[in-house]
Formats: C-alpha cells, structure tokens, sequence
C-alpha cells in the first residue's frame, strides 16, 4: 500500500508541490494527469527517494521514504521522464548490471534477465548494443531494468511520451500486465488520450495541488447533480431539440457531429427517468436515450481552470 | 559497526561486485570514458619505450628508474583525469545517474565503487610501471653506497640509497589522489569537460605554479624553497635520490608524509564528494538551480 499525505516541495520559496494526498492498494494502475509544470515529476521523484519533501510523507507498505531510503529503493522501480542508457554495452550486460546492484542472487540473475526480458518483449534483442535499440524499445529496456528486483511500487514519468502508437499500444499492454501482477503502478502523463482504457484510478493535478483523486469509474461517470445525456431521433432532431431548450432543468442541450442530440440535466436518476417520461408523453419520436459517457478528457477540462505555473 | 560500515564499502559494495563482475564494456560506463582503455596502454607506450635503453644499459646510469618514475609521474597527471572525469558528471549529462541513484546503494558505495572500477581499468599501468622499475633497479649495479663514497665528492656523508618501492608508493598514492580529485570535480560538475578542465587547472597549480611561485619567494636552498618542489608529486620523486642527506632542509615532507598525506586527501575528497550527491539535486555547488533543472 502506497500512502502519500500532504507531501509539499518548496523550491527557494515556489511551491513546486503543494500538499498532495492519495492512497493506492497493490493492482492499482494510477493515471497521474495534468499539465507540464503541474508538479508531476516532482511528486514521482519525492516518492522515488531522489528528491527530499520540503513537508509531508509517503510511505510504502508502512516504509517511510525519507526515513528508511534504502529500504524503499528496494521495493521500486522508477522510469525518469527523460534518461539516458550506457550506450557502450548489450542489453543483457546491461540488465546484469542493474540485477547486480540490485543484489539479485549470481545464480538467479540469468533467469531474472530472461523473465524481463520476455515480459517486455525484448528477448531478441538480448545481445544488441543498447545505443542500436529504438526509442520504445529503450523504454522497455530501461523498464526491464525496473523489473529486475521484483519491485512493488512502479514510478513511470511520462513513459510514452515520444513514443509511436504502436509502441505506445505495447507500452499500455505491458503497464496492464504489471498491474495484474499485484504492483502498484503510477504513470504520469500530460496527454489524456494515452492514459484512457487503462487505469482503474486517476488523479488531476494542477499547479501542484491535487484537485480530483479517485476511481477512473467515478470520475467518468456522470456526476450525481448533473446528468449528461444522449438522445437520437427518428428523422430530423429539430423538433426535440427545441421541446429539450423549452424545459427548465436541462443545460446546453446542443446537437453533436453524429446528428444527436446532448444535453445536460440538472437532477437525479429519478428526474432522468421523469424526463424521459415526458418525451414519450409529448409524442416525439424518440429512438435511444443514454448516458453520455465521458471521458478523461472531460474530466480534466471540468476540474482543471488551464491555468499553469 | 565501524567493521560493516567499510565492510559496506568494499566487499559489501553491490556496484563493485556488478564492475567487477561486468564486462570491460560496463567498467567503462562506471567511469564514463569510452576510450579509457585505449587510453591507458597509450600512455604506458613512452614508460614501455624509455625502459628499453634504461634496462639494456645496466650500471650506466645509477637509480635511472627515477627517471621513469618522474615520466610516469608527469604521464599519470594526465592519464588519471582522462580516465575519471566523466563518472558522474558523464552519467548526469547522459541522464543515466537518476537511474543509479534510485538503486539501494549509498552515495559512498557509488563513488569507491567507480573510484576502484576505474582503478581496475588503471591496473595495466599501475602493473607496467611496477615491473618496468623493478626491472631496470634489478638490472643496474646494487652497491649503492660504496659508489657514493667511492665518488669524486666523497666528502658528502654516504647517502642511504633510494627505495624503488618508496617511489612506486609515492606514483600510486598520488594515481589515488588526482583519481579522487578528477571524480571529485566530476560530481560536483554538470559538464564533464569542465570537470576535466578544472582537475587539470588544479594539478598544474600544485604541481607547476605554487612550486615555481614559492621557489621565487624563498629562494633557492633550504626551508620553503625546498619545501615547494616537494609539493608536486614530480619534485617529491627528484627528491627521492638526495632527501635522506643529512644536510638537507629542515622542512621537507619526504616520501613516506608525502603518500600518507596524499591517501588521506584521496579519502577526504572521495567523502566530500559523496555527501554532495544525497539527494541528486540538492548541494550539488558550483551548479545553479536553473541548470539544474
Ligand atoms: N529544481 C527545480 N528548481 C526550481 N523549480 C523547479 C525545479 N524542478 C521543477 N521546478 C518547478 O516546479 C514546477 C513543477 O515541475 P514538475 O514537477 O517538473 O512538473 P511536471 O512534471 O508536472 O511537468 C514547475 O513549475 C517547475 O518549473
Ligand atoms: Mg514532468
């Protein structure tokens, strides 16, 4: 169990990060959104140990970062937003290396390096040059090198930035992979799209404050006081849309790009259902009537102001 | 406790054990300079070159391996430095040091793991310069002492003889010290370049400029005249032929304070430079916190 509270970094009198608070259980995969300059690497490197809090703890299955340091490293794997591998030696020289300092037993290392190996699908590559690898296959490398004491915790700044879909799809499937295997996994990232389908707890921050944690299904779902809404016709939607602008509770009812109509419903289930009562009353022909889902994209636009640092 | 606490350092060291244990390949990365290797057997060319006449001459010229060590000595101002500069100002602009750092290993275990690693790539010049001397000492005359006083200028006390092993230990207690130096500058440094540049600054200041500046203060002769060439490690082995006479200064550092005071300033830097790197961006001086970033 990972338990951040209230972590605070004061750079010579700039709050970098201002008091961040989250808990997160072993399988959970942690979408850490927000702008650049919003504190995301910050926070990642004061739970990593490479960065001391100006106040507040995290701690890791009870380990406090800044007291027991050593401790920590042992049972986390960090990937920096942007690094650089010995360019002058093969991948497995490499990950023998890491396994080594890791303290992984001589004995155990060779597996070690082929489960890694296999898991981030690098196995071919195990006596290429490092510098000869592409760039996300440098990201799976450098993850390999993560993996290679078992760690609890995973710290992942920005893994896919730079990176081509396909290798970014790889990236997501090997990210999801880990969680099923138990870690806790944080990826940071700036672009929402990336970070979709694939975590099951999200976070927005901005200028170093954390403004919305929780379950990705919470946040995406519509909130409890404003329903978003789909609604589709049979033929032209005109004549709903205008019934729709006529009632007092709807907001910004608005046809989209497929020709369908979404509103926005201030109330409860109950006023969802009275509103669709009153539709089939007034006779309009009315095809389906749903939930919009929202997306993170969304989520992030409603939370955050845009302002950055 | 003080027995674990070295014992963490050394044998207990994991980035020792994974030098060690890697290949040439990944000793390379732990200092940071990919043509360190080639650049050690470059530099044993000369002392390898200058022992062949040395060795074959024997009893022509008494005590010439000081002569080697001096050549040894000048060489391994710039050898040394080469080979360490970039051990953590390399892995800090490669942006691979957050990746060392993040591993269950002390700032301390990091640096006398890459200071010995990179002495493990210094092992050919160390082992040449060792046998090369030994080689030419073993090849030349032995009476020593005779010779002196059977010499022309017999009036001089017998000089004790010079110990070859005096001199080595005054070349690889000073290979320890400028190592210390160059990793010193290299992790409180952001560029490798600067942090070579300034080891080089630093060595031409004790071993060049203060001699020669002290030396034009006080004179020739003894007291801080002679104090001044034993500053440098080259003075320290030209001294080594003459020191033991009676006659001499009143300071001199010798050759056996000379090593001792060079050890000891290999530790210090080594641990002055480990508490610097605690956390990677705090403390590192002589770097502003917009570069930092
Ligand atoms: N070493 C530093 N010194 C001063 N300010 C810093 C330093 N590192 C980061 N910052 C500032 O802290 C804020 C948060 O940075 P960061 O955590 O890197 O954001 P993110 O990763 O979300 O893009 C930024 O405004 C940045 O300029
Ligand atoms: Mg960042």
């Amino acid at each position: 169990m990972l338990v951040v509270d209230n972590l605070k970094k004061d750079y010579n009198g700039f709050q970098a990060v201002q008091g961040i608070s989250f808990e997160l259980e072993p399988g959970d995969v942690f979408a850490f959104i927000g702008s650049n300059g919003a504190g995301k690497t910050t926070t990642i490197r004061m739970i990593a140990t490479l960065l001391e809090p100006s106040s507040g703890t995290a701690s890791l299955f009870g380990v406090d970062v800044t007291k027991d340091p050593m401790a920590i490293r042992r049972m986390l794997g960090y990937m920096p937003d942007f690094f650089g591998l010995y360019d002058d030696v093969k991948v497995w020289e490499y990950l023998d290396f890491f396994a080594t300092i890791y303290e992984v037993p001589p004995r155990e290392r060779r597996k070690v390096i082929d489960n890694v190996l296999e898991l981030t699908d690098l196995s071919s590559k195990r006596d290429a040059f490092v510098q000869s690898l592409s760039r996300g296959m440098q990201q799976r490398l450098c993850l390999a090198r993560c993996l290679v004491h078992d760690p609890k915790l995973l710290l992942l700044d920005e893994p896919a930035s730079g990176l081509d879909p396909r290798a970014r799809s790889e990236l997501k499937e090997l990210i999801l992979e880990l969680g099923r295997m138990g870690k806790i996994v944080i990826v940071s990232s700036h672009i929402l799209p990336e970070l979709e389908g694939f975590c099951n707890k999200v976070g927005i921050v901005e200028r170093g404050q954390l403004l919305s944690f929780g379950p990705t299904s919470d946040l995406t779902r519509s909130s409890g006081t404003t329903k978003h809404l789909v609604i589709s016709t049979l033929g032209s939607p005109e004549g709903t849309l205008a019934w729709l602008t006529s009632q007092p509770n709807l907001t910004e009812a608005r046809l989209n790009k497929d020709g369908n109509i979404e509103c926005s419903l201030e109330g409860d289930d109950a006023a969802q259902a009275q509103l669709l009562k009153s539709l089939v009353e007034a006779n309009l022909p009315i095809r389906t009537f749903a939930d919009r889902r929202i997306d993170l994209e969304d989520v992030f636009f409603q939370v955050t102001t845009g302002a950055v640092n | 406790m003080v027995g674990s606490k070295w014992s963490k350092l050394f044998r207990g060291n994991p980035i020792l054990a994974a030098g060690a244990g890697g290949s040439t390949r990944v000793k390379r990365s732990m200092t940071g300079t990919k043509s360190s290797s080639l650049l050690v057997w470059l530099a044993c060319a000369p002392i390898i070159i200058l022992s062949i006449p040395l060795i074959n001459a024997a009893g022509m010229a008494r005590q010439s391996w000081v002569v080697l060590l001096m050549l040894a000595a000048v060489v391994q101002q710039f050898l040394v430095p080469a080979v360490f500069y970039s051990a953590v100002a390399g892995e800090r602009e490669r942006g691979s040091w957050d990746l060392l750092r993040v591993a269950p290993v002390t700032t301390h275990q990091v640096l006398v793991g890459k200071l010995l690693i990179g002495l493990r790539v210094l092992l050919p010049w160390i082992i040449i310069n060792a046998v090369v001397v030994l080689l030419c000492v073993l090849s030349q005359d032995n009476q020593r002492v005779s010779y002196y006083s059977s010499y022309s200028y017999s009036s001089l006390p017998p000089y004790e003889s010079p110990s070859p092993f005096l001199g080595l230990g005054i070349l690889f207690s000073n290979t320890l010290a400028v190592a210390a130096l160059t990793i010193f500058f290299s992790s409180r440094m952001k560029r490798p370049f600067s942090a070579l540049m300034s080891t080089y600054v630093i060595l031409i200041l004790i071993n060049v400029i203060v001699p020669l500046m002290a030396s034009i203060v006080a004179g020739p002769g003894p007291g801080l005249g002679r104090l001044s060439i034993q500053i440098g490690v080259v003075g320290q082995l030209m001294e080594l032929q003459s020191y033991r006479s009676p006659e001499y200064s009143p300071i001199f550092i010798g050759g056996e304070l000379f090593m001792v005071l060079s050890v000891l300033a290999a530790v210090l830097l080594a641990g002055w430079a480990a508490t610097t790197l605690d956390f990677a961006d705090r403390n590192v001086k002589f770097i502003t916190k917009k570069e930092a970033k």
